[in-house]
């Protein structure tokens, strides 16, 4: 049975991992190999990291990172942060990366998308699209949030497809980091209109948030960082839970 | 009996041939990256025959670096060939995903995967788990209904449905894996797989430690 997916996302600062140091079953919860095992072990269908490593010289501890973890964790891994062009795509891809990211670069250029999808394949070009709510619906922002591009969600996440995308990754700048649900009327009307797959991101809180992400926003995943990170909820939990109503998962 | 086999991976047109060769790796399996049909030696036990990406391109690829005849020789002497994904399907006759012609060595064509419903995404991206439709050396001691990572658009029809080792449901009953004589396929990516994939790899590599 085709299954939901359930995807931990892991922040890296100059190669560590940012979040979840809190975890205290783990030796070192900041080196992303070992919080990536642990991931796996607990039955993360898919990685993401999400490289928020400020200054451009920086680059190369992330390249490392995806060596290290994709030698011993044997599970889709997308990488996201900074990434501006071909180049920076195929050194993620060599390094072991599965699918890329990306952001603000697509908005600006995006020929990126067009390019990278010829050239390396959708299956591994993710759009990551920051969503806030204005009056109209929902605008598309960038630089992490601080810049309203005007350019309307659905139109851009459906340019994005036509593009080449194979999936979106769909961030609410409204619900991140408040912990109070995912916005669901957004993942429903971007989902409802995309062929591709949508993963939702943004206001995890609860067990039931997945659930409702996945039921009414008709996301095909849902990605979380600090429910998991701080072990508030566990991905076995989560799979548990969507088993018992009935959404097919991989346990 | 070969005792430590060694594995040549096809490398065209940028596949995913680097985790391919990590999963290897970890399983302490020798291997080597094959950039030209000159390094398709003697000491090649094996071959692998990644791929992501569209059918033409590799195809193209595998042409320009002069690959088709000598994967189709090695084929034809015996040694095991293993493709994975699009790798699969560039085993096959022809593709509607594109307009050159495969390698052929399996008789059949690739057929896109048709919406069903509204609600139903293509590519096929996940992980989904597969039926046993007959006894394989890939899934020997792998139970039925494992679950395997799929990414693709396009699907393959064997012409001789006996040859389909496992399937999938997406929409419609999906060829998830072949045997044929030499010849080894899956649809999904086994390198992607976590555990379960990996032992796919083992049997593959017990396999040719048998030959």
């Amino acid at each position: 049975m085709f299954t939901k997916r359930i995807i931990p996302c892991l922040d890296i600062d100059k190669g560590r991992v940012v979040k979840g140091k809190s975890f205290i079953n783990l030796k070192d919860a900041g080196d992303p190999k070992t919080l990536s095992k642990f991931y796996n072990e607990q039955g993360a269908d898919e990685l993401v990291f999400l490289d928020i490593t400020a200054s451009h010289e920086n680059r190369k501890t992330i390249i490392d990172v995806v060596e290290k973890v994709s030698s011993e964790v044997f599970i889709p891994l997308t990488v996201g942060g900074g990434i501006r062009n071909i180049g920076n795509i195929s050194e993620l891809l060599y390094a072991g990366a599965d699918k890329v990211s990306i952001n603000t670069a697509a908005i600006e250029n995006p020929d990126l998308i067009r390019n990278s999808s010829s050239k390396f394949g959708s299956q591994c070009i993710v759009v990551a699209i920051d969503a806030k709510k204005v009056t109209s619906g929902w605008n598309v922002f960038t630089y992490g949030g601080r810049n309203d591009t005007g350019i309307d969600v659905i139109e851009w996440a459906k340019k994005c497809v036509d593009y080449g995308a194979g999936e979106i990754l769909l961030t609410s700048m409204d619900m991140d980091g408040n912990k109070k649900g995912y916005d669901v009327e957004l993942l429903n009307e971007v989902s409802s209109k995309v062929s591709v797959p949508v993963i939702a991101s943004g206001g995890a809180g609860k067990i039931e948030d997945l659930y409702d992400a996945i039921v009414i926003g008709l996301a095909d995943a849902v990605l979380a960082a600090s429910i998991f990170h701080y072990g508030e909820i566990s991905i076995k939990e989560v799979k548990q839970f969507f088993k018992s109503k009935g959404i097919p998962v991989r346990l | 009996m070969i005792n430590n086999p060694k594995i040549g991976i096809i490398n065209h047109n940028f596949a995913n041939l680097h985790s391919v060769k990590k999963a290897l790796d970890y399983l302490n399996c020798s291997n080597k990256i094959i950039d030209t049909p000159n390094d398709l030696s003697n000491e090649i036990d094996a071959i692998i025959l990644p791929g992501v990406g569209a059918f033409d391109a590799a195809m193209d690829s595998l042409q320009r670096s002069n690959f088709i005849n000598p994967i189709k020789d090695a084929a034809n002497l015996g040694t095991p060939i293993f493709g994975v994904c699009l790798g699969m399907h560039l085993l096959f006759t022809d593709s509607e995903e594109g307009k050159l012609k495969g390698l052929d060595l399996i008789r059949g064509k690739v057929t896109e995967i048709k919406k069903k419903n509204k609600d139903m995404k293509i590519p096929h991206m996940g992980w989904n788990s597969i039926t046993i439709k007959s006894n394989s050396t890939l899934f020997n001691n792998i139970e039925d209904g494992e679950y395997f990572y799929f990414v693709h658009g396009y699907k393959c029809e064997p012409k001789d449905k006996s040859i389909i080792t496992t399937s999938v449901s997406y929409g419609d009953e999906i060829c998830s894996s072949i045997e044929y004589e030499n010849i080894f396929a899956t649809q999904f990516h086994p390198e992607k797989s976590g555990e379960i994939g990996l032992e796919i790899y083992k049997n593959f590599i017990s396999k040719v430690s048998k030959k």
